[in-house]
């Protein structure tokens, strides 16, 4: 998230927020940044 | 015990004994000044920050006997419970935990609720405060020993009956997720 700075994080949040759901969320992260919240988890844990 | 008096600062009302109102108020303002810049606005309900100085009274608001190492929270009616400093640095195991820092992060959700009406996903929101210039964290020992085993996926939601099972791994989770 980091390398994504703050203002893309907020503009992702405030698209979230229209819909306040575990969906919503997971369409605006991957609108804003361009892949899905699943593939973060397996960025940072190192998941198969 | 000394009585706790309530002063109005704005943004929000401060309750805490007389002797500690100026020093107080003096980290609240800042915290909430810091707050404004992250998000790039103002809140327009005011809130309450509630200092606490037993573990007893800090439970009876949170309604529920709470893990010796929570050290403050925010609720959802916008209330933020906290100890005061030398509380702070008895209970909370991180050597570098602040009444400064513990408001800069509560006061952050309080923005967080009121910006975007949730508390979720429960790991960005946490996240995003456990990143300098926030409050310093690090992953202690023990955090390294859990990240090892089989994790739970990024928690999305907490609620007062997991939030102590779910913790553990909340706060490092949502620390490295964010940090990437």
């Amino acid at each position: 998230m980091k390398r994504h700075g703050r203002a893309k994080i907020l503009r992702m949040l405030a698209l979230y927020s229209k819909t306040g759901t575990k969906k919503g969320f997971e369409t605006a992260f991957k609108r804003e940044f361009g892949y899905p919240v699943k593939e973060l988890e397996g960025r940072v844990f190192k998941r198969p | 015990m000394p009585e706790k008096v309530k002063t109005d600062l704005g943004f929000a009302d401060l309750q805490c004994r007389k002797s500690d109102v100026g020093r107080i108020s003096r980290i609240a303002k800042a915290a909430y000044s810091f707050n404004r810049r992250f998000f790039g606005k103002e809140i327009k309900k005011p809130f309450h920050i509630i200092i606490c100085y037993s573990r007893k009274e800090f439970d009876d608001i949170w309604g529920a006997e709470t893990d010796a190492w929570l050290t403050g929270f925010a609720t959802k009616t916008g209330t933020i419970v906290s100890f005061r400093d030398d509380l702070i640095r008895k209970y909370n195991p991180r050597k570098e935990a602040t009444l400064a820092g513990t408001l800069r992060h509560e006061i952050n959700h309080i923005f967080y609720f009121q910006i975007y009406g949730s508390y979720e996903p429960a790991w960005l929101l946490e996240g995003l405060t456990l990143q300098p210039p926030f409050e310093p964290f690090t992953l202690m020992e023990n955090d390294k020993k859990r990240l090892k085993g089989p994790l739970p996926h990024l928690i999305y939601s907490t609620n007062g009956k997991t939030f102590f099972k779910q913790a553990p791994f909340l706060y490092s989770m949502a620390f490295l997720a964010t940090r990437h």
